[in-house]
């Protein structure tokens, strides 16, 4: 639920120094005005593309549906799984807890 | 700014110039390229100006050139292009380039007369000496009877049979099939005819010409005559078309006068050449000695006409390129002189000429540079003048903004100093393309091939491939290069790579079913609300990568993308018009700012900009475990429809609004961009009623007010005069301001509308492009990615190219020109329409690069 702040934070930055900063140090000349138009647009088209992928996400109203074999696989190849716990990330490998768990229970008939 | 926010700021010039000086003043105004001459006798036939026989003279220089070019050519000798650009020369010069040229011709033109001549007498010497060769040995068997004693040789069978002229007689209808008995009776006729036929004729024909002659000589000579022919190996060079032809030698044998002439007649209609032939061997030995001699000769001549021809030709083509250029420089130079006047006294030349104001300096260094060169001692004069008319627009380019500029300039060229959008083009149309083309792979193909052209551009353009298709991409090879840059960054949020997902971060959500789940269900949907499924923040950068494995995939993204459409798109829109606003304000027109810009933008504001703000509090406000209950968020599309319509929502277990308020300030937004319609339509033209009647009151009572009896009159007779006579003139005038204004504001009104559907294409073509990476991936590279073994190897690697070539050649060729065109039409109907009028004229220099570019395009076609 909501955002987290420093990939917010970070691309923000990013893009604002591109898009404000930047066209400051442009050097003197003829083309100074287009380079500084071509910098802030790019860094603010950019910027809202980003910023709407990363609105689009943060309250999603449905769910991944996946197949059970695709299932299967993320918990076998997608090695960094993240937990979320007391508000706080900490990165949890588990890779070889679900490797064996898959693997066993594949194998054994059920 | 000097640079291409605005078109250059042009002014009227006149030009005074010394007769004497005008020559090398133009000369030097043309390597300059800044200068726009007027044609000043634009009613004066082509053929009744000043310099028309100069011109003439150069004209007859090139083609001169043009025949030693051919010549050149022909001879395969390579034309040296230094790429140096020799300067116009004098005219008194042109006399020795025209007595240089004349020499060349003419010797030219003799070497290939005499060349002509040699081999006209070459080949037929080399057609003699063949017959006297092919028809000594038909002579041979005749006189030795071998046909008899050789018959039994079946090598010589072959050739014997079609000496024999059995072609004839298949022709002749008489025998379709020869049995071995017919065969030998023919040969035993032949014989018969060798001993009883007196006279003959041989001669050469062209091959493919044979079957017809026998048919014919058969049918007009009833079969009295008896042909044989002979092939010549080798091919013959004909000396008028200098093509290879491939040739027959015959003889025919006849008895009698009649028929010699008949023979004689058929032999001109089919064009064969009948040469002397001895009848006694001794004669024709001599004959044939003679015949090698002189054709011994013949080659010692030819080779050394030929060596001469080299010679001259090498030494033109060292210059030839030089040539043309002055040629072409002094024809421009004739061609402008031609537009100018003569004054009265005829001592000088008038020329007006449209001018860039910031170039004046340096137009007139050149000037008088050009004066110095001829030597003459007036100085010429640039007079800035006074017009009414609408100067030429010019916008400054470089090898960058050049492309883009182009992709406004076909939609219309600016008005003169209007603002021109290619500064802003220049991102946003690899950016709304990008929206479309959205693939990190295929972006990635673009940027290279963009890339590519971009460093490499010297030796690319010194190339100069006459290749319309290539010169097209090499002429937008920084707009392809930023295409495939920005479509690299879409892919990139759009977390799609040839339609697979990178996986940077990992993945924001995970399984955390237990195996038992997993294997009892199909499939599973996790839920966004679960701490353990689904972690509650988003993927850092664009889409997250489980996404793309989700069956239920496209119906997330279509409601992203289709947001996403809409709010690049009232951007775009908001930010043309915006620009609208700077053109009023440096046209100065405070009445369309305050009756044509505020509304609009409040239009645009209050009803879709409101729209995108919808969208916005629908993302950061409704959750699965928000306060408002799960899946309770209302569908914006829905809201805002209601919102036009002034119905509120269907009352349910969830709200229908999204915040306190809202149907009331819904209410007022909607009512404020009604009320804007109106104000758009009448505000101008009643403005401007209301002001010109304010004019004629503050004049008429200026009439009166005088108290001068003499100056009332004269005050009062203009005064009563004009309003009367423009009175009518000014209703019509305001009718058509009314016309106009219910034109614009309608086109505008609806177009708001319309457009904002319209960028929903970035969102079709997106999901069109997305689905179709994905099914060339799951039908093709899957198949290949499946197989294994070593087998699987040689199908993968098949299978790949055939996966590449579609990509190619579809996704990133077809797709990209799909997408590429879309983006253009949004940017000329959706985003140039808010401001841009597209009504001037381009300005076109009298420049010598420009000229002998386009003379040296159109003699390569």
């Amino acid at each position: 639920m909501g955002a987290s702040l420093l990939p917010v934070l970070f691309f923000t930055f990013l893009w604002g120094i591109v898009g404000i900063v930047l066209p400051i140090f442009v050097p003197k000349g003829t083309n100074r005005g287009i380079l500084q138009v071509m910098l802030i647009l790019t860094a603010f088209t950019c910027w809202l593309f980003w910023l709407c992928c990363y609105m689009a996400q943060m309250n999603p109203l449905i769910g991944p549906k996946l197949h059970k074999n695709t299932i299967l696989m993320m918990a076998r190849e997608w090695v960094f799984i993240f937990s979320y716990c007391n508000n706080t990330i900490t990165y949890t490998i588990i890779m070889n807890y679900s490797y064996n768990n898959v693997f066993v229970t594949e194998s054994s008939p059920v | 700014m000097g640079s291409l926010f605005r078109s250059e700021e042009m002014t009227l010039c006149q030009l005074f110039l010394q007769s004497e000086a005008a020559y090398a003043c133009v000369s030097e105004l043309g390597e300059l390229g800044l200068v726009q001459f007027r044609d000043l006798n634009p009613d004066v036939n082509a053929f009744q100006r000043k310099f028309v026989n100069e011109v003439r003279r150069c004209d007859e220089m090139e083609r001169k050139l043009r025949y030693l070019e051919k010549e050149i050519k022909k001879d395969g000798i390579p034309m040296l292009d230094t790429g140096e650009n020799p300067e116009a020369p004098q005219p008194r010069e042109m006399i020795d380039l025209e007595a240089t040229f004349e020499k060349l011709e003419n010797e030219l033109r003799e070497v290939n007369q005499n060349a002509e001549t040699l081999k006209r007498n070459f080949l037929e010497l080399t057609e003699l000496k063949h017959i006297l060769r092919k028809t000594q040995v038909f002579f041979d068997e005749a006189e030795h009877g071998g046909v008899v004693s050789q018959m039994a040789d079946p090598s010589r069978e072959e050739e014997q049979v079609t000496l024999l002229g059995e072609e004839g007689l298949r022709a002749g209808g008489q025998a379709l099939k020869l049995g071995n008995p017919l065969r030998q009776a023919v040969i035993n006729r032949y014989l018969h005819l060798q001993i009883c036929f007196a006279h003959f004729v041989a001669g050469v024909i062209l091959r493919e010409r044979i079957p017809a002659f026998e048919r014919m000589l058969w049918r007009a000579c009833r079969g009295n005559v008896f042909l044989r022919q002979a092939e010549i190996e080798s091919p013959l060079e004909d000396p008028s078309t200098g093509d290879q032809v491939f040739k027959s030698v015959f003889i025919i044998f006849f008895q009698g006068d009649q028929l010699k002439t008949r023979v004689k007649k058929i032999c001109e209609g089919f064009r064969a050449t009948l040469y002397p032939c001895p009848e006694a061997p001794a004669d024709r030995r001599e004959m044939a000695m003679g015949v090698m001699t002189r054709i011994e000769d013949l080659n010692t001549v030819l080779g050394q006409t030929q060596d001469h021809r080299h010679r001259v030709l090498v030494a033109a083509a060292k210059n030839i390129k030089n040539w043309f250029v002055k040629v072409r420089k002094i024809k421009a130079i004739y061609h402008t002189l031609n537009l100018f006047n003569l004054d009265v006294t005829q001592k000088c030349l008038i020329a007006e000429c449209w001018v860039p104001v910031l170039d004046i300096e340096t137009i007139q260094l050149a000037l008088r540079r050009g004066t110095e060169r001829s030597g003459s001692s007036v100085p010429p004069i640039l007079n800035r003048m006074a017009t009414f008319e609408d100067p030429p627009t010019y916008n400054r380019t470089n090898k960058f903004t050049k492309g883009f500029q182009a992709l406004i300039d076909a939609y219309g060229v600016a008005s003169y100093r209007e603002m021109n959008p290619s500064p802003y083009t220049i991102i946003t149309f690899p950016f709304l393309f990008a929206v479309m083309f959205g693939d990190t792979g295929h972006g990635l193909l673009m940027f290279l091939f963009g890339g590519w052209m971009v460093l490499k551009e010297k030796p690319l353009a010194a190339k100069k491939s006459d290749n319309e298709i290539w010169n097209i991409f090499f002429g937008g090879r920084y707009i392809i290069f930023l295409m495939g840059l920005f479509s690299m960054y879409t892919g990139l949020i759009y977390n799609d790579i040839f339609s697979k997902s990178l996986n940077i971060f990992g993945s924001y959500w995970k399984i955390s079913y237990n195996f038992t789940t997993i294997n009892t269900n199909k499939d599973l949907q996790l839920n966004p609300s679960d701490k353990n499924m689904y972690l509650q923040v988003p993927y850092p950068l664009g889409m997250d990568p489980v996404w793309q494995l989700a069956e239920n995939k496209i119906i997330f993204l279509n409601s992203y993308k289709m947001k996403i459409s809409i709010i690049f798109g009232v951007i775009h829109m908001l930010f043309g018009v915006i620009i609208g606003l700077w053109n009023h304000m440096y046209f100065r027109r405070r009445l369309n700012i305050i009756y044509l810009f505020i509304p609009q933008i409040i239009f645009l504001v209050f009803l879709f900009l409101y729209l995108v703000l919808l969208m916005f509090i629908k993302w950061i406000k409704y959750g699965t475990d928000s306060a408002h209950g799960p899946f309770c968020a209302p569908s914006v599309l829905i809201t805002f429809i209601n919102m036009v319509l002034f119905k509120p929502g269907a009352e349910s277990v969830c709200s229908p609004w999204m915040y306190a308020g809202q149907n009331g300030f819904q209410s007022f937004l909607v009512i404020i961009a009604v009320l804007c319609i109106p104000w758009m339509l009448f505000g101008k033209p009643v403005s401007m009623m209301y002001n010109r009647k304010k004019q004629h009151y503050q004049l008429n009572n200026h009439g009166t007010e005088n108290g001068d009896v003499e100056g009332g009159v004269d005050a009062i007779q203009p005064a009563s005069g004009i309003p009367q006579g423009g009175h009518k003139e000014e209703e019509e005038d305001m009718s058509e301001v009314f016309i106009h204004q219910g034109i614009h504001t309608i086109e505008y009104v609806l177009g708001s509308v319309s457009h904002t559907a319209s960028y929903l294409r970035l969102w079709a073509l997106s999901l069109a492009h997305a689905q179709l990476s994905e099914v060339l991936w799951n039908m093709v590279m899957r198949s290949g990615l499946t197989q294994e073994g070593w087998a699987g190897g040689i199908i993968l690697w098949a299978v790949f190219a055939f996966w590449a070539t579609l990509t190619v050649g579809i996704l990133v060729l077809m797709e990209g020109l799909s997408a590429f065109l879309h983006t253009l039409r949004l940017h000329w109907v959706e985003f140039q329409s808010k401001f841009y009028a597209g009504q001037g004229y381009g300005f076109q220099p009298f420049s010598f690069e420009i000229i002998l570019d386009a003379a040296q395009s159109t003699t390569e076609d």
